[in-house]
């Protein structure tokens, strides 16, 4: 019979005890195997295989919570190692494919999120800097060597929209003004929209591109206004931000001018990708299909609010009611439009166990609802659907969204 | 876990006085109006559930602004968290007057903030409208907390050494109306007996920008707490006490402190002392396993080898004799009818000879096991589906009246709060009355009889989790326990438990040895305890949202030396600390996140602390878990005689 086991505490003071003696007694022992990580490989891979390996290790890190510097130090200093070794040995320079260079330059440019300090410090921009040129240098050399492949394209345009705020936009302040950066913007954003594409083998990165674009657009869109969205006006509906117009002469005035064309861009982008993606109740497909709901609901969004402003707004009688009205009904077209197709994305991002996403379909009712005749049978249709997802999700989410129902309820 | 001294930043303030014409005139004008002084006398005296007053407008506001700018560029916070609370903390104000000339001038508002705060004419106001009795001038003791999104202060009663009244001043954004759907708002308890405040809240403050919360501390009654922050807003608040009078000072009493003091240890001291165990539901007290049940797991430990018993004969003294079937065998090797048995809950990498002497040399070596995929696919889909189900379809109780059988909750909320199946029949107790009836007629749990009385049609889910219980109950799964933990089960408490968020916790409390077992021999000064989480919904893993089960190690019995240095008032202040230092990382000795079909095994001494912590009001679902206790002992000396 075996001893038993202490108690949990004083076992965890005998292991104390024992590792301070271990310590003690042999301090220049490493401890091997203390950061080990499991690498998921292909189910075809070749173990043996350096490359096979080192795909494994990229894919590891791209589906993990990225959150390990040093498994991306690995994966660049492993590329390093084949690249010269590729000089001497044909077979290892017959494998590096237009796939290795992407995993390099994609390495390269993630390692900038850990290298970008929070305070601006110039050191970290020279980091970050020398970072992206060298992602892009290598992207670019892979793309001399394999002048078709669709992936280096993609990772090319992924490095050009992640650079863009994190080097560029993060110097910027409201006021800054002139020629402050080597490049153009506006023309870096052409290039990245001109290398993207929508790459089969790999949907989740043509995903991320275009979720970083969006982000990028949100950025540009709302500049200025960093502290307020820390503050948290996005829970509270009735707030909305001014716009903050740049000078002519900022540096991203020429982007926040294309903003609403980036958009459209974004939004044909998405649809796109969504047509690619397979698996229909994949996470995938729902993110797709909720991001296009919501880019419609962006579109929606400037007729909704002239149409409010043309049909409820408490203004003295317009002179010129006539026009008024014709642009009241163009206005109100327009935003039905808008948030009809918001609606038919929403529904397919539904997914059944996550009440939020319902919820969202719910909101776009009430502004479908808002946008239809006062008190007209459409109206009243659009609320009751709302009211309806609104009441199981509140049940379902133990009454996460009772204020938004109260407001429903209210309205009506 | 390590109590701080609270006492530690409060200093004597020695501060140039403002004239009191300048303290009044940054004061709302009405507190200086008779009639109004009298009418908040009167509402705080008849107020419930405790004497506790408000006054919006307090202070000047270009004054309070002037603070909260102040704050905003001048002071950092830092996140803590631990059992209690999640909160933005900044050091003590204490110390204001101590700071240089250079620190001074950076915080000329909130020095001026914290004279008048603390200026005779406002505490003689104060004084008046609760009642307190004189406070004093001298020990001022405020600090700066923020609430962003997901803090939260759990029930306590703020009886810490000498503090007569608790106020509360808010900041959020002086712009904007904070609304009652944004969390936050400070709650208060009515109490069901002196010490056992009742599960909910009976009012609920929604601050505003300039308005402060006060009310008199009052032992074993002014339970409160600050209701979570649910959206992504701060909640700026300056937090503070008066002080009975210390030396010197115009009303001290030789003695009154320290009287004070003695007279009240705090609610976990209390807790702690066991006075009000009474009171606690549910009970973690397991009930003693039938003997003939007992007598097989001894044997199957005692053995050295296993022993060919396919005819159920035994050899004892050279005599043949006939061992009594029983539902288990006494081998040391699980016989195929009772693998049979085990393979209809449990997954089969768990039940295979390598699955089991792979449990049981982990668990030697490291006191606990954590096994993935505990129940076997099929019940672990059936059983997922219905709780998701549950989840989403049906509406959950929030209020501890709502609660209907077989669901209970426990109490009190000062200790834990969360749902519980125990196998008893229904208890929802609103009066002492309720509690006492309770205590006079004590049932033994019985699960199946429980489940015979409910509905089909809508508690699958908890008829299910009963199926569970009885298998975890049964015979041949304590079997299997003695097998992988070498410990023989002498009692048993498996309770089913649904923590909702936005509600429930555990604090942190140390097991409890069954006293009757005591002088049992072999009998192990630490409790076995199993969770099986069952927690259907992701989103638990960085335990941003709370929900994760902790299990550290006291360290005040390493800090003993230390203390007994301290003077006598210090230990008591120290003792009755509500609040706790974070989780210094050394000190954790288990932590796993909410999860599906994860079954931690845990042999736990006394002085290892547990708790679940609070679940946020943003986790997707409620934490589900069963939880099992066992008083166990030893076999090891028998077989060596």
């Amino acid at each position: 019979m075996a001893k038993r086991a202490l108690g949990l505490g004083q076992k965890s003071k005998e292991k104390k005890r024992k590792l301070e003696e271990k310590q003690a007694t042999d301090s220049r022992d490493a401890t091997p195997g203390a950061d080990q990580l499991s690498v998921e490989m292909d189910e075809n891979a070749d173990l043996d295989n350096e490359f096979s390996q080192l795909k494994g290790l990229w894919k590891t890190y791209f589906a993990s919570d990225r959150e390990s510097e040093m498994v991306l130090n690995g994966i660049v200093h492993e590329c390093d190692r084949l690249l010269r070794q590729s000089s001497e040995d044909a077979a290892v320079k017959a494998s590096l494919s237009g796939e290795f260079h992407s995993i390099y330059a994609l390495a390269l440019s993630e390692l900038t999120i850990f290298k970008a300090g929070e305070d601006g410090d110039s050191k970290d921009e020279k980091l970050v800097k020398g970072f992206f040129d060298n992602a892009l240098e290598r992207c670019e050399l892979g793309q001399s060597s394999f002048p078709d492949s669709a992936l280096l394209n993609l990772v090319k345009a992924k490095i050009i929209i992640q650079r863009i705020p994190l080097e560029y936009i993060s110097q910027l302040n409201v006021k800054s003004t002139g020629k402050r950066f080597d490049v153009d913007l506006d023309d870096q954003l052409e290039i990245a929209k001109k290398n993207f594409n929508i790459y089969d083998d790999d949907l989740q990165l043509s995903s991320e591109v275009l979720q970083m674009l969006d982000d990028l657009l949100d950025i540009v869109e709302n500049f200025g206004h960093e502290d307020d969205i820390d503050e948290g006006l996005d829970s509270d509906d009735e707030e909305e931000l001014e716009k903050i117009e740049l000078s002519p002469s900022h540096p991203l005035f020429k982007l926040q001018k294309s903003v609403p064309e980036n958009y459209k861009w974004l939004r044909e982008q998405m649809i796109q990708l969504l047509q690619h993606i397979k698996e229909k109740d994949s996470k995938l497909y729902h993110d797709t299909a909720r991001s296009i709901g919501h880019l419609y609901l962006k579109f929606a969004e400037e007729p909704s609010s002239e149409f409010m402003r043309l049909q409820y707004g408490d203004e003295e009688e317009d002179p010129k009611k006539q026009s008024a009205s014709k642009d009241c009904i163009n206005a109100q077209r327009n935003a039905l439009k808008y948030t009809k197709e918001a609606l038919k994305y929403l529904e397919k991002g539904k997914i059944s166990d996550e009440p939020e996403t319902w919820v969202e379909v719910a909101e776009a009712y009430i502004s479908l609802g808002n946008l239809y005749d006062y008190q007209s049978k459409d109206q009243e249709h659009a609320y009751s659907v709302a009211e309806t997802i609104l009441k199981k999700a509140n049940k379902a989410s133990h009454g996460k969204f009772q204020d938004i129902l109260d407001n429903l309820l209210d309205k009506e | 876990m390590k109590r701080q001294n609270s006492n530690s930043g409060k200093n004597t303030l020695k501060q140039p006085l403002l004239e009191e014409d300048k303290v009044k005139s940054l004061f709302n004008a009405k507190l200086w109006d008779d009639d109004y002084r009298r009418g908040l006398k009167e509402e705080i005296a008849n107020s419930k559930p405790y004497n506790w007053g408000t006054i919006p407008e307090l202070v000047s506001d270009d004054l309070l602004r002037a603070v909260r700018k102040e704050i905003e560029t001048e002071i950092h916070f830092t996140k803590k968290e631990t059992d209690i609370y999640k909160v933005n903390q900044s050091g003590d104000l204490a110390n204001l007057a101590g700071l240089d000339w250079n620190d001074l001038s950076r915080l000329p508002n909130l020095y001026k903030l914290r004279q008048i705060l603390y200026s005779e004419i406002y505490r003689d106001f104060i004084a008046y409208v609760t009642d307190s009795g004189k406070l004093s001038g001298q020990k001022a003791d405020m600090s700066i907390n923020t609430y962003t999104k997901g803090c939260h202060l759990l029930t306590h009663d703020d009886v810490i050494g000498s503090r007569r009244i608790s106020f509360i001043l808010y900041l959020p954004d002086p712009d904007r109306t904070w609304k009652s759907h944004y969390g936050g708002g400070l709650r208060l308890f009515d109490s069901i007996v002196s010490n056992v405040p009742c599960s909910d809240s009976c009012a609920k403050l929604v601050p505003q920008f300039n308005q402060i919360a006060f009310f008199k501390v009052k032992p074993g009654f002014s339970f409160h707490d600050v209701e979570e922050v649910k959206v992504d807003k701060h909640r700026l608040s300056i937090q503070g006490w008066y002080h009975i009078p210390q030396v010197g000072e115009d009303g001290h009493i030789p003695g009154e402190e320290e009287k004070w003091v003695q007279t009240n240890t705090s609610t976990l001291a209390q807790l702690e002392s066991n006075v009000l165990q009474d009171y606690e539901f549910p009970k973690f007290e397991r009930d003693i396993l039938p003997y003939h049940q007992v007598k097989h797991f001894e044997k199957v430990l005692a053995q050295d080898k296993v022993e060919d018993m396919s005819n159920n004969f035994t050899v004892e003294n050279g005599i043949k004799e006939l061992t009594p079937i029983s539902a288990i065998s006494d081998e040391k090797i699980l016989n195929e009818q009772e693998l049979n048995y085990l393979r209809r809950y449990l997954s089969e990498q768990y039940l295979t000879e390598d699955g089991i002497a792979k449990l049981q040399s982990d668990f030697l070596e490291n006191s606990s096991l954590q096994i993935d995929d505990f129940l076997n696919e099929k019940k672990s889909t059936l059983l997922q589906k219905l709780i998701k189900q549950n989840e989403l379809e049906n509406d959950c109780p929030y209020k501890a009246k709502d609660v209907q059988t077989p669901w209970k909750t426990a109490i009190p909320p000062h200790k834990w709060r969360y749902l519980y199946i125990d196998g008893k029949s229904l208890e929802n107790f609103q009066t002492e009355t309720d509690i006492l009836e309770n205590l006079n007629r004590e049932e033994l749990p019985n699960f199946e009889l429980l489940k015979q009385t409910l509905d089909k049609s809508k508690n699958s889910t908890e008829i299910e989790l009963m199926d569970l219980v009885e298998f975890f109950k049964s015979t041949i799964y304590k079997k299997y326990l003695a097998l992988i933990t070498a410990l023989c089960p002498l009692s048993e408490q498996v309770l089913i438990r649904r923590f909702r968020p936005g509600k429930d916790f555990t604090l942190a409390t140390k097991c409890q040895l069954n006293k009757i077992l005591e002088n049992v021999d072999g009998f192990v000064d630490a409790v076995l305890e199993g969770t099986l989480c069952i927690t259907p919904f992701d989103g638990w893993e960085s335990g941003e949202v709370g929900g994760y089960e902790l299990y550290m190690a006291d360290n005040d019995e390493e800090d003993d030396e230390n203390v007994s240095k301290k003077s006598q008032l210090d230990k008591d202040v120290e003792d009755a600390s509500v609040y706790r230092t974070d989780d210094s990382g050394d000190s954790v000795l288990l932590n796993s996140s909410a999860s599906w079909n994860t079954f931690n095994l845990v042999l736990r001494d006394e002085s290892v602390l547990e708790f679940v912590k609070y679940i946020s009001w943003s986790a997707k679902s409620s934490r589900w878990d069963i939880k099992m206790q066992w008083d166990v002992k030893s076999t090891e000396q028998e077989s060596e005689n």
